[in-house]
Protein backbone atom coordinates (compact mmCIF):
# COMPACT_ATOMS: atom_id res chain seq x y z
CA UNK A 1 0.00 0.00 0.00
CA UNK A 2 1.33 3.31 -0.98
CA UNK A 3 -0.83 5.55 0.59
CA UNK A 4 -3.11 4.84 3.50
CA UNK A 5 -5.83 7.85 4.62
CA UNK A 6 -8.04 6.86 7.33
CA UNK A 7 -10.08 9.57 8.27
CA UNK A 8 -9.05 12.83 7.24
CA UNK A 9 -11.06 16.25 7.48
CA UNK A 10 -10.06 19.49 6.85
CA UNK A 11 -11.87 22.61 8.41
CA UNK A 12 -11.34 26.35 7.04
CA UNK A 13 -12.18 29.46 8.89
CA UNK A 14 -13.26 31.79 6.20
CA UNK A 15 -14.55 35.82 6.76
CA UNK A 16 -17.80 36.54 5.54
CA UNK A 17 -17.56 39.48 3.11
CA UNK A 18 -21.06 41.55 2.56
CA UNK A 19 -21.38 43.59 -0.77
CA UNK A 20 -21.08 47.28 -0.93
CA UNK A 21 -19.05 49.91 0.55
CA UNK A 22 -20.65 50.23 4.24
CA UNK A 23 -20.29 46.86 4.73
CA UNK A 24 -16.74 46.77 3.79
CA UNK A 25 -16.69 49.45 6.14
CA UNK A 26 -18.14 47.77 9.25
CA UNK A 27 -15.75 44.66 8.36
CA UNK A 28 -13.19 46.30 8.78
CA UNK A 29 -13.84 46.65 12.83
CA UNK A 30 -16.06 43.41 13.32
CA UNK A 31 -15.66 40.02 10.94
CA UNK A 32 -18.09 37.28 10.29
CA UNK A 33 -16.48 34.40 10.56
CA UNK A 34 -17.86 30.52 9.21
CA UNK A 35 -16.42 27.17 9.14
CA UNK A 36 -16.33 25.60 6.00
CA UNK A 37 -15.74 21.80 6.02
CA UNK A 38 -13.51 20.68 3.16
CA UNK A 39 -13.23 17.56 3.80
CA UNK A 40 -15.45 15.04 6.05
CA UNK A 41 -13.81 12.43 7.40
CA UNK A 42 -12.71 10.47 4.31
CA UNK A 43 -10.77 7.33 3.74
CA UNK A 44 -9.36 5.36 1.01
CA UNK A 45 -5.68 3.25 0.23
CA UNK A 46 -4.07 3.26 -3.03
CA UNK A 47 -1.68 0.57 -4.20
CA UNK A 48 1.85 0.80 -5.86
CA UNK A 49 1.97 1.67 -9.49
CA UNK A 50 -1.85 2.31 -9.52
CA UNK A 51 -3.36 5.24 -11.67
CA UNK A 52 -6.14 7.17 -9.68
CA UNK A 53 -8.81 10.06 -10.81
CA UNK A 54 -9.44 12.04 -8.30
CA UNK A 55 -12.66 13.80 -9.70
CA UNK A 56 -15.61 15.83 -8.50
CA UNK A 57 -17.41 19.66 -8.86
CA UNK A 58 -15.70 22.99 -7.91
CA UNK A 59 -14.99 23.13 -3.87
CA UNK A 60 -15.74 19.31 -3.85
CA UNK A 61 -12.43 18.47 -2.02
CA UNK A 62 -9.96 17.52 -4.62
CA UNK A 63 -7.20 20.28 -4.19
CA UNK A 64 -7.53 19.85 -0.64
CA UNK A 65 -7.05 16.28 -0.57
CA UNK A 66 -3.74 16.55 -2.47
CA UNK A 67 -2.53 19.31 -0.70
CA UNK A 68 -2.88 17.31 2.61
CA UNK A 69 -1.15 14.63 0.82
CA UNK A 70 1.56 16.22 -0.17
CA UNK A 71 2.00 17.68 3.07
CA UNK A 72 1.60 21.19 1.83
CA UNK A 73 -1.67 21.61 4.95
CA UNK A 74 -2.26 20.18 7.96
CA UNK A 75 -5.81 18.27 7.86
CA UNK A 76 -7.65 19.53 10.38
CA UNK A 77 -8.49 15.61 12.19
CA UNK A 78 -7.69 11.95 10.71
CA UNK A 79 -4.29 10.43 9.93
CA UNK A 80 -2.55 9.42 6.56
CA UNK A 81 0.61 7.27 6.05
CA UNK A 82 2.83 7.23 2.77
CA UNK A 83 4.97 4.85 2.10
CA UNK A 84 7.88 5.61 -0.50
CA UNK A 85 11.36 5.29 -0.89
CA UNK A 86 11.20 2.58 2.06
CA UNK A 87 9.61 4.21 4.47
CA UNK A 88 6.07 5.36 5.99
CA UNK A 89 5.85 9.11 6.38
CA UNK A 90 3.41 11.17 7.55
CA UNK A 91 3.23 14.37 5.17
CA UNK A 92 2.44 17.06 7.07
CA UNK A 93 4.92 16.12 9.97
CA UNK A 94 7.77 15.20 7.86
CA UNK A 95 7.59 17.63 5.07
CA UNK A 96 10.57 18.08 4.47
CA UNK A 97 12.40 14.67 3.87
CA UNK A 98 9.16 13.43 2.22
CA UNK A 99 8.83 15.57 -0.44
CA UNK A 100 12.23 14.15 -2.00
CA UNK A 101 10.37 11.11 -2.78
CA UNK A 102 7.17 12.59 -4.45
CA UNK A 103 6.43 14.78 -7.76
CA UNK A 104 4.12 17.75 -7.66
CA UNK A 105 2.80 19.17 -11.12
CA UNK A 106 0.00 21.81 -10.18
CA UNK A 107 -2.13 22.62 -13.51
CA UNK A 108 -2.20 26.72 -12.45
CA UNK A 109 1.38 26.95 -10.92
CA UNK A 110 4.70 26.99 -12.61
CA UNK A 111 7.71 26.00 -10.85
CA UNK A 112 9.24 26.98 -14.22
CA UNK A 113 12.01 30.08 -14.17
CA UNK A 114 9.85 32.35 -16.10
CA UNK A 115 12.62 34.50 -17.95
CA UNK A 116 14.95 31.16 -18.25
CA UNK A 117 14.53 28.25 -20.47
CA UNK A 118 12.70 24.87 -18.58
CA UNK A 119 16.42 23.36 -18.70
CA UNK A 120 17.80 25.49 -16.44
CA UNK A 121 15.27 25.04 -14.18
CA UNK A 122 16.41 20.96 -14.33
CA UNK A 123 19.91 21.52 -13.72
CA UNK A 124 18.47 23.49 -10.55
CA UNK A 125 16.46 20.55 -9.74
CA UNK A 126 19.62 18.26 -10.10
CA UNK A 127 20.98 19.42 -7.48
CA UNK A 128 18.50 20.12 -4.95
CA UNK A 129 17.08 16.52 -5.02
CA UNK A 130 20.49 15.36 -5.34
CA UNK A 131 20.27 13.44 -8.25
CA UNK A 132 23.03 11.16 -9.65
CA UNK A 133 24.51 12.89 -13.26
CA UNK A 134 24.00 9.69 -14.97
CA UNK A 135 19.92 9.31 -13.73
CA UNK A 136 19.73 12.74 -14.88
CA UNK A 137 20.96 12.79 -18.08
CA UNK A 138 19.15 8.91 -18.82
CA UNK A 139 15.59 10.66 -17.32
CA UNK A 140 16.08 14.23 -18.92
CA UNK A 141 16.89 12.23 -22.95
CA UNK A 142 13.56 9.46 -21.75
CA UNK A 143 11.30 12.59 -21.57
CA UNK A 144 12.63 15.23 -24.10
CA UNK A 145 11.56 11.89 -26.37
CA UNK A 146 8.38 11.02 -25.11
CA UNK A 147 6.91 14.60 -25.21
CA UNK A 148 8.95 15.58 -28.62
CA UNK A 149 10.19 19.09 -26.50
CA UNK A 150 13.85 18.34 -27.45
CA UNK A 151 14.08 22.34 -28.73
CA UNK A 152 11.03 23.71 -26.40
CA UNK A 153 13.21 22.56 -23.41
CA UNK A 154 15.82 25.37 -24.60
CA UNK A 155 13.05 28.29 -24.91
CA UNK A 156 12.52 31.01 -22.25
CA UNK A 157 9.64 29.43 -20.60
CA UNK A 158 7.36 32.99 -20.93
CA UNK A 159 7.87 32.38 -24.69
CA UNK A 160 5.99 28.80 -23.93
CA UNK A 161 2.70 28.12 -24.78
CA UNK A 162 0.01 26.63 -22.23
CA UNK A 163 0.20 22.89 -23.87
CA UNK A 164 4.46 23.15 -24.07
CA UNK A 165 4.67 24.41 -20.88
CA UNK A 166 3.00 21.96 -19.07
CA UNK A 167 4.81 19.37 -21.29
CA UNK A 168 7.82 21.15 -19.33
CA UNK A 169 6.57 20.75 -16.20
CA UNK A 170 6.08 17.58 -15.73
CA UNK A 171 9.58 16.93 -16.98
CA UNK A 172 10.53 18.71 -13.54
CA UNK A 173 8.33 17.03 -11.59
CA UNK A 174 9.57 13.44 -12.59
CA UNK A 175 13.45 14.19 -13.08
CA UNK A 176 14.00 13.07 -9.42
CA UNK A 177 12.63 9.47 -10.23
CA UNK A 178 9.47 10.04 -7.58
CA UNK A 179 7.40 6.61 -6.89
CA UNK A 180 4.34 8.52 -6.70
CA UNK A 181 3.30 11.51 -8.42
CA UNK A 182 0.14 13.86 -7.99
CA UNK A 183 -0.96 15.91 -10.51
CA UNK A 184 -3.49 18.39 -9.83
CA UNK A 185 -5.51 19.45 -13.12
CA UNK A 186 -2.58 18.70 -15.61
CA UNK A 187 -4.83 18.96 -18.80
CA UNK A 188 -6.30 22.37 -17.75
CA UNK A 189 -6.92 24.73 -20.75
CA UNK A 190 -4.83 22.66 -23.03
CA UNK A 191 -6.06 21.67 -26.73
CA UNK A 192 -7.30 18.17 -27.39
CA UNK A 193 -4.15 17.64 -29.11
CA UNK A 194 -1.72 18.40 -26.39
CA UNK A 195 -3.85 16.70 -23.59
CA UNK A 196 -3.61 13.24 -25.96
CA UNK A 197 0.19 13.69 -25.75
CA UNK A 198 -0.06 14.38 -21.86
CA UNK A 199 -2.21 10.96 -21.08
CA UNK A 200 0.13 9.02 -23.74
CA UNK A 201 2.78 10.19 -21.74
CA UNK A 202 1.31 9.62 -18.03
CA UNK A 203 0.32 6.21 -19.08
CA UNK A 204 3.42 5.29 -20.30
CA UNK A 205 5.54 6.62 -17.25
CA UNK A 206 2.71 4.63 -15.32
CA UNK A 207 3.38 1.20 -17.25
CA UNK A 208 6.85 1.29 -17.59
CA UNK A 209 8.41 3.10 -14.63
CA UNK A 210 5.39 1.83 -12.14
CA UNK A 211 5.20 5.06 -11.08
CA UNK A 212 1.36 6.02 -8.67
CA UNK A 213 -0.38 8.50 -9.91
CA UNK A 214 -3.15 10.29 -8.42
CA UNK A 215 -4.78 12.38 -10.71
CA UNK A 216 -7.23 15.18 -10.24
CA UNK A 217 -9.31 16.57 -13.46
CA UNK A 218 -12.87 18.08 -14.48
CA UNK A 219 -12.14 16.28 -18.07
CA UNK A 220 -13.66 12.78 -17.65
CA UNK A 221 -11.73 12.11 -21.04
CA UNK A 222 -8.75 12.26 -18.85
CA UNK A 223 -10.36 9.65 -16.35
CA UNK A 224 -11.46 7.40 -19.44
CA UNK A 225 -8.12 7.53 -21.20
CA UNK A 226 -5.91 6.84 -18.11
CA UNK A 227 -7.97 5.33 -15.08
CA UNK A 228 -9.11 2.36 -13.60
CA UNK A 229 -10.41 3.43 -10.57
CA UNK A 230 -12.08 6.77 -9.89
CA UNK A 231 -13.04 8.50 -6.51
CA UNK A 232 -15.57 11.04 -6.35
CA UNK A 233 -15.65 13.79 -3.97
CA UNK A 234 -18.49 15.86 -3.30
CA UNK A 235 -19.22 18.69 -0.83
CA UNK A 236 -16.07 16.94 0.79
CA UNK A 237 -17.15 13.62 1.04
CA UNK A 238 -16.75 10.32 -1.11
CA UNK A 239 -19.55 9.73 -3.35
CA UNK A 240 -17.59 6.87 -5.13
CA UNK A 241 -14.54 4.53 -4.60
CA UNK A 242 -14.49 2.14 -7.34
CA UNK A 243 -13.63 1.09 -10.89
CA UNK A 244 -14.36 3.35 -13.48
CA UNK A 245 -16.11 0.18 -15.42
CA UNK A 246 -18.73 -0.49 -12.91
CA UNK A 247 -18.91 3.68 -12.24
CA UNK A 248 -19.67 3.60 -16.42
CA UNK A 249 -21.59 0.44 -16.29
CA UNK A 250 -24.03 2.09 -13.55
CA UNK A 251 -24.35 5.40 -13.20
CA UNK A 252 -22.50 6.51 -17.04
CA UNK A 253 -25.34 5.85 -18.90
CA UNK A 254 -26.21 8.82 -20.89
CA UNK A 255 -24.70 11.19 -23.33
CA UNK A 256 -25.40 14.82 -23.67
CA UNK A 257 -26.32 16.43 -27.09
CA UNK A 258 -26.39 19.63 -27.76
CA UNK A 259 -28.12 20.89 -31.65
CA UNK A 260 -28.14 23.88 -33.20
CA UNK A 261 -30.82 24.35 -35.83
CA UNK A 262 -31.35 25.63 -39.28
CA UNK A 263 -34.86 27.62 -38.18
CA UNK A 264 -36.01 28.22 -34.90
CA UNK A 265 -38.68 25.05 -34.02
CA UNK A 266 -42.00 26.92 -33.42
CA UNK A 267 -43.07 24.01 -31.00
CA UNK A 268 -41.50 22.28 -28.29
CA UNK A 269 -38.91 19.73 -29.96
CA UNK A 270 -40.37 15.93 -29.47
CA UNK A 271 -37.59 12.83 -30.01
CA UNK A 272 -38.59 9.35 -29.18
CA UNK A 273 -35.96 8.31 -26.68
CA UNK A 274 -34.52 11.33 -26.17
CA UNK A 275 -34.98 13.97 -22.49
CA UNK A 276 -34.88 17.34 -23.62
CA UNK A 277 -33.35 19.58 -21.02
CA UNK A 278 -33.15 23.02 -22.62
CA UNK A 279 -34.42 24.58 -25.59
CA UNK A 280 -34.23 28.09 -26.82
CA UNK A 281 -34.02 29.85 -30.05
CA UNK A 282 -32.13 27.63 -32.19
CA UNK A 283 -30.53 25.70 -29.32
CA UNK A 284 -31.64 22.37 -28.40
CA UNK A 285 -29.72 20.37 -25.52
CA UNK A 286 -30.86 16.77 -24.86
CA UNK A 287 -29.83 13.85 -23.00
CA UNK A 288 -29.89 10.27 -25.01
CA UNK A 289 -29.19 6.56 -23.67
CA UNK A 290 -25.36 5.98 -24.01
CA UNK A 291 -26.24 2.60 -26.58
CA UNK A 292 -29.11 5.18 -28.54
CA UNK A 293 -26.77 8.11 -29.63
CA UNK A 294 -26.12 6.25 -32.95
CA UNK A 295 -30.29 5.58 -33.95
CA UNK A 296 -31.38 8.81 -31.90
CA UNK A 297 -28.89 11.24 -34.25
CA UNK A 298 -29.50 9.54 -37.04
CA UNK A 299 -33.37 10.28 -36.60
CA UNK A 300 -32.75 13.72 -35.38
CA UNK A 301 -30.57 14.97 -38.78
CA UNK A 302 -32.99 12.99 -40.95
CA UNK A 303 -36.12 15.19 -39.31
CA UNK A 304 -34.37 18.54 -39.20
CA UNK A 305 -32.00 20.90 -40.60
CA UNK A 306 -28.93 21.13 -38.34
CA UNK A 307 -26.16 23.60 -38.13
CA UNK A 308 -24.30 21.87 -35.53
CA UNK A 309 -24.23 18.55 -33.20
CA UNK A 310 -22.19 18.37 -30.76
CA UNK A 311 -22.18 14.84 -27.94
CA UNK A 312 -20.54 14.64 -24.84
CA UNK A 313 -19.92 12.93 -21.99
CA UNK A 314 -22.16 13.77 -18.94
CA UNK A 315 -20.50 16.05 -16.40
CA UNK A 316 -19.15 15.44 -13.41
CA UNK A 317 -22.16 17.25 -11.48
CA UNK A 318 -24.65 15.00 -13.49
CA UNK A 319 -22.62 11.80 -12.55
CA UNK A 320 -23.03 12.54 -8.93
CA UNK A 321 -26.64 13.40 -9.25
CA UNK A 322 -27.27 9.90 -10.95
CA UNK A 323 -25.13 8.27 -8.17
CA UNK A 324 -27.16 10.50 -5.21
CA UNK A 325 -30.27 9.04 -7.10
CA UNK A 326 -29.38 5.26 -6.93
CA UNK A 327 -28.41 5.17 -3.23
CA UNK B 1 20.26 19.47 4.33
CA UNK B 2 20.22 20.06 0.42
CA UNK B 3 23.86 20.45 -0.88
CA UNK B 4 25.82 23.56 -2.03
CA UNK B 5 25.54 22.96 -5.26
CA UNK B 6 21.84 23.80 -4.81
CA UNK B 7 22.44 27.78 -3.52
CA UNK B 8 25.76 27.46 -5.98
CA UNK B 9 22.91 26.59 -8.80
CA UNK B 10 20.29 28.95 -7.82
CA UNK B 11 22.59 31.68 -7.38
CA UNK B 12 23.56 31.21 -11.38
CA UNK B 13 19.66 31.50 -12.34
CA UNK B 14 19.86 34.80 -10.44
CA UNK B 15 22.35 36.12 -12.49
CA UNK B 16 21.28 34.58 -15.41
CA UNK B 17 18.07 35.73 -15.33
CA UNK B 18 19.21 38.99 -13.98
CA UNK B 19 21.07 39.51 -16.83
CA UNK B 20 18.15 39.09 -19.43
CA UNK B 21 17.51 42.65 -18.24
CA UNK B 22 20.89 44.33 -18.11
CA UNK B 23 19.27 48.38 -18.03
CA UNK B 24 17.43 47.40 -14.87
CA UNK B 25 19.69 45.21 -13.56
CA UNK B 26 22.55 48.41 -14.21
CA UNK B 27 20.02 50.92 -13.10
CA UNK B 28 19.41 48.40 -9.70
CA UNK B 29 23.25 49.09 -8.93
CA UNK B 30 23.29 52.66 -9.66
CA UNK B 31 21.09 53.48 -7.41
CA UNK B 32 21.92 51.29 -4.62
CA UNK B 33 25.17 52.35 -4.55
CA UNK B 34 24.41 56.43 -4.87
CA UNK B 35 22.13 55.99 -2.13
CA UNK B 36 24.70 53.83 -0.08
CA UNK B 37 27.54 56.67 -0.68
CA UNK B 38 25.68 59.55 0.61
CA UNK B 39 25.91 58.31 4.33
CA UNK B 40 29.99 58.32 4.34
CA UNK B 41 29.22 61.89 2.37
CA UNK B 42 27.32 62.82 4.66
CA UNK B 43 29.03 62.52 7.20
CA UNK B 44 32.19 63.89 5.20
CA UNK B 45 29.88 67.32 4.85
CA UNK B 46 29.04 67.68 8.74
CA UNK B 47 32.31 66.80 10.39
CA UNK B 48 34.16 69.54 7.90
CA UNK B 49 30.93 72.16 8.91
CA UNK B 50 30.00 70.85 12.46
CA UNK B 51 31.50 69.14 16.16
CA UNK B 52 30.15 65.58 14.09
CA UNK B 53 28.98 62.90 16.14
CA UNK B 54 29.93 63.07 20.15
CA UNK B 55 33.00 61.15 20.75
CA UNK B 56 33.24 59.71 17.30
CA UNK B 57 35.92 61.10 14.99
CA UNK B 58 35.28 61.40 11.52
CA UNK B 59 37.68 57.97 10.96
CA UNK B 60 35.33 56.00 13.64
CA UNK B 61 32.63 57.30 12.26
CA UNK B 62 33.59 56.16 8.80
CA UNK B 63 34.32 52.39 10.14
CA UNK B 64 30.39 51.86 11.93
CA UNK B 65 29.25 53.48 8.72
CA UNK B 66 31.14 50.86 6.92
CA UNK B 67 29.93 48.23 9.14
CA UNK B 68 26.20 49.54 8.52
CA UNK B 69 26.66 49.64 5.15
CA UNK B 70 27.99 46.05 5.04
CA UNK B 71 25.52 44.24 7.25
CA UNK B 72 22.55 45.72 5.73
CA UNK B 73 24.59 44.98 2.56
CA UNK B 74 24.36 41.74 3.48
CA UNK B 75 20.87 41.51 4.49
CA UNK B 76 19.38 43.21 1.60
CA UNK B 77 21.29 40.24 -0.70
CA UNK B 78 19.59 37.75 0.92
CA UNK B 79 16.39 38.67 2.25
CA UNK B 80 15.50 42.39 0.23
CA UNK B 81 13.20 40.73 -2.59
CA UNK B 82 12.42 37.73 -0.15
CA UNK B 83 8.87 39.60 1.38
CA UNK B 84 7.60 41.75 -2.31
CA UNK B 85 8.16 37.88 -3.40
CA UNK B 86 6.28 35.86 -0.56
CA UNK B 87 3.95 38.97 -0.92
CA UNK B 88 3.00 38.42 -4.79
CA UNK B 89 3.04 34.34 -4.31
CA UNK B 90 0.66 34.51 -1.52
CA UNK B 91 -2.08 35.63 -3.06
CA UNK B 92 -2.87 32.82 -5.62
CA UNK B 93 -1.36 30.35 -3.42
CA UNK B 94 1.60 29.59 -6.27
CA UNK B 95 3.35 29.34 -2.27
CA UNK B 96 1.98 25.30 -2.53
CA UNK B 97 4.78 25.14 -5.08
CA UNK B 98 7.68 25.70 -2.42
CA UNK B 99 5.80 24.24 0.16
CA UNK B 100 6.82 20.21 -1.98
CA UNK B 101 10.95 21.56 -1.88
CA UNK B 102 13.06 19.48 -0.75
CA UNK B 103 14.61 23.03 0.45
CA UNK B 104 12.04 24.13 2.01
CA UNK B 105 9.75 26.95 1.42
CA UNK B 106 12.07 29.26 3.22
CA UNK B 107 15.30 28.26 2.10
CA UNK B 108 14.01 28.23 -1.37
CA UNK B 109 12.34 31.47 -1.30
CA UNK B 110 16.16 32.94 0.30
CA UNK B 111 18.19 30.65 -2.59
CA UNK B 112 16.02 31.60 -5.54
CA UNK B 113 15.58 35.22 -4.75
CA UNK B 114 19.30 36.33 -4.21
CA UNK B 115 19.73 40.31 -4.93
CA UNK B 116 22.73 40.37 -6.18
CA UNK B 117 22.48 44.01 -7.56
CA UNK B 118 23.28 44.63 -4.15
CA UNK B 119 26.81 42.72 -4.52
CA UNK B 120 28.51 45.83 -4.93
CA UNK B 121 27.02 47.44 -1.89
CA UNK B 122 28.39 44.85 -0.06
CA UNK B 123 31.89 45.45 -1.54
CA UNK B 124 31.12 49.10 -0.76
CA UNK B 125 30.73 48.01 2.65
CA UNK B 126 33.93 45.77 3.06
CA UNK B 127 35.97 48.54 1.51
CA UNK B 128 35.11 51.62 3.28
CA UNK B 129 35.59 49.39 6.43
CA UNK B 130 39.00 48.25 5.31
CA UNK B 131 40.09 52.00 4.58
CA UNK B 132 39.17 53.03 7.99
CA UNK B 133 40.54 50.29 9.94
CA UNK B 134 43.97 50.38 8.41
CA UNK B 135 43.57 54.96 8.24
CA UNK B 136 43.12 54.62 12.16
CA UNK B 137 45.90 51.82 12.66
CA UNK B 138 44.22 50.10 15.78
CA UNK B 139 45.51 46.95 16.80
CA UNK B 140 42.92 44.46 18.48
CA UNK B 141 42.82 41.63 20.43
CA UNK B 142 42.16 38.28 19.69
CA UNK B 143 39.54 38.57 22.24
CA UNK B 144 38.31 41.66 20.15
CA UNK B 145 38.19 39.88 16.84
CA UNK B 146 36.23 37.07 18.40
CA UNK B 147 33.71 39.56 19.82
CA UNK B 148 33.42 41.26 16.74
CA UNK B 149 32.64 38.01 14.49
CA UNK B 150 30.34 37.08 17.64
CA UNK B 151 28.61 40.76 17.12
CA UNK B 152 28.50 40.55 13.45
CA UNK B 153 26.51 36.99 13.87
CA UNK B 154 24.38 37.88 15.91
CA UNK B 155 23.85 41.00 14.11
CA UNK B 156 22.63 39.25 10.89
CA UNK B 157 20.85 36.71 12.49
CA UNK B 158 18.60 39.17 14.16
CA UNK B 159 17.94 41.19 11.13
CA UNK B 160 17.20 37.71 8.89
CA UNK B 161 15.12 36.88 12.24
CA UNK B 162 12.71 40.41 11.77
CA UNK B 163 12.54 39.56 8.18
CA UNK B 164 11.28 35.78 8.93
CA UNK B 165 8.75 37.08 11.62
CA UNK B 166 7.11 39.91 8.59
CA UNK B 167 6.88 36.77 6.56
CA UNK B 168 5.33 34.40 9.28
CA UNK B 169 3.03 37.56 9.17
CA UNK B 170 2.46 37.86 5.62
CA UNK B 171 1.54 33.84 5.32
CA UNK B 172 -0.87 34.11 8.08
CA UNK B 173 -2.65 37.57 7.25
CA UNK B 174 -2.00 36.83 3.40
CA UNK B 175 -1.31 41.05 2.34
CA UNK B 176 0.68 43.03 4.54
CA UNK B 177 2.86 44.99 2.08
CA UNK B 178 4.21 47.90 4.41
CA UNK B 179 5.38 45.82 7.03
CA UNK B 180 8.43 45.75 5.39
CA UNK B 181 8.60 49.26 5.04
CA UNK B 182 8.05 49.59 9.07
CA UNK B 183 10.97 47.57 10.14
CA UNK B 184 13.34 49.66 7.64
CA UNK B 185 11.89 52.75 9.26
CA UNK B 186 13.15 51.54 12.85
CA UNK B 187 16.30 50.45 10.80
CA UNK B 188 17.46 53.57 10.72
CA UNK B 189 17.87 53.92 14.60
CA UNK B 190 20.81 51.69 13.44
CA UNK B 191 22.70 53.67 10.83
CA UNK B 192 23.43 56.23 13.96
CA UNK B 193 25.54 55.43 16.98
CA UNK B 194 23.73 54.79 19.53
CA UNK B 195 25.26 56.83 21.97
CA UNK B 196 24.04 59.64 20.34
CA UNK B 197 20.44 58.98 21.27
CA UNK B 198 18.66 59.64 24.74
CA UNK B 199 18.55 57.46 27.52
CA UNK B 200 15.54 55.56 26.53
CA UNK B 201 16.15 55.48 23.18
CA UNK B 202 19.34 53.96 23.55
CA UNK B 203 17.44 51.25 25.84
CA UNK B 204 15.58 50.09 23.10
CA UNK B 205 17.89 50.33 20.31
CA UNK B 206 20.77 48.03 22.28
CA UNK B 207 18.27 46.20 25.08
CA UNK B 208 14.99 45.81 23.41
CA UNK B 209 15.27 46.15 19.67
CA UNK B 210 18.95 45.33 19.06
CA UNK B 211 19.78 47.59 15.91
CA UNK B 212 23.31 48.31 17.97
CA UNK B 213 24.84 44.90 17.22
CA UNK B 214 24.64 45.70 13.23
CA UNK B 215 27.33 48.75 13.56
CA UNK B 216 27.78 50.20 16.81
CA UNK B 217 29.27 47.27 18.65
CA UNK B 218 31.32 46.32 16.11
CA UNK B 219 32.81 49.44 15.16
CA UNK B 220 32.75 49.39 18.82
CA UNK B 221 35.13 46.30 19.67
CA UNK B 222 37.70 47.09 16.95
CA UNK B 223 38.32 50.72 18.37
CA UNK B 224 38.89 49.23 21.86
CA UNK B 225 36.35 51.84 23.61
CA UNK B 226 33.51 48.62 23.77
CA UNK B 227 33.40 48.75 27.67
CA UNK B 228 30.97 46.66 29.30
CA UNK B 229 30.02 43.28 27.21
CA UNK B 230 25.89 43.89 25.81
CA UNK B 231 24.63 41.40 27.70
CA UNK B 232 20.87 42.80 26.95
CA UNK B 233 21.36 43.25 22.80
CA UNK B 234 23.06 39.36 23.10
CA UNK B 235 19.77 38.38 24.40
CA UNK B 236 17.90 40.08 22.54
CA UNK B 237 18.93 39.02 19.41
CA UNK B 238 18.62 35.69 20.77
CA UNK B 239 15.13 36.34 21.96
CA UNK B 240 14.72 37.31 18.30
CA UNK B 241 15.68 34.20 16.71
CA UNK B 242 13.70 32.53 18.47
CA UNK B 243 10.46 34.20 17.83
CA UNK B 244 11.40 34.50 14.42
CA UNK B 245 11.47 30.09 14.18
CA UNK B 246 8.36 29.51 16.42
CA UNK B 247 6.71 32.36 14.12
CA UNK B 248 7.68 30.39 11.20
CA UNK B 249 7.05 26.93 12.72
CA UNK B 250 3.72 28.14 13.52
CA UNK B 251 2.87 30.02 10.26
CA UNK B 252 3.63 26.71 8.50
CA UNK B 253 1.10 24.51 10.58
CA UNK B 254 -1.52 27.50 9.94
CA UNK B 255 -1.03 27.75 6.16
CA UNK B 256 -4.16 27.76 4.22
CA UNK B 257 -3.06 27.75 0.52
CA UNK B 258 -5.74 29.24 -1.96
CA UNK B 259 -8.42 27.95 -3.24
CA UNK B 260 -8.18 25.35 -6.55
Amino acid sequence: MIIEAKNLSKTYVTFEQAHGFSASLKGFFKRKTKKVDALKDISFSVEEGELIGLIGPNGAGKSTTIKILCGILFPTNGSAKINVGGKAYVPWLTRKEYVKNIGVVFGQKSQLWFDLPPLDTYYLNKSLYDIPKKDFERRLEYFIDLLGVSDVVKRPTRQLSLGERMKCELIAALLHGPKLVFLDEPTIGLDIIVKEKIRDFISEVNKKEGVTFILTTHDLQDIDRLCKRVIILDKGSIAYDGELEKLKKNYIKEKNIKIIMETELKSKLKLKGAKIDKQKGKEVELRVPSNRVHEITRRLVNAHELLDITITDPTIEQVISHIYRKK
Amino acid sequence: MVSIGFWKSALGLNVASQMIYRLNFFLNVVVMLMFNLTFPLLTLLIYTNSAGFPDWSSSEILLFQGFAILLWGLEQFLLSNVSWELNRIMRDGQFDRLMVSPAGPLQFLVATNLAIEVIPQVLLGIGIVSFAFFNLGVLPSLKAWLLLILFIALGLLFMVSLIVIQMSLIIRFVQVRRLGELVRILSLFGQYPANIYSKGVQAIVVGAIPFALVAFFPAKVLLGTLGEFPYFAVAAAIAFGVIAYLSWSSSMKKYTSAGG
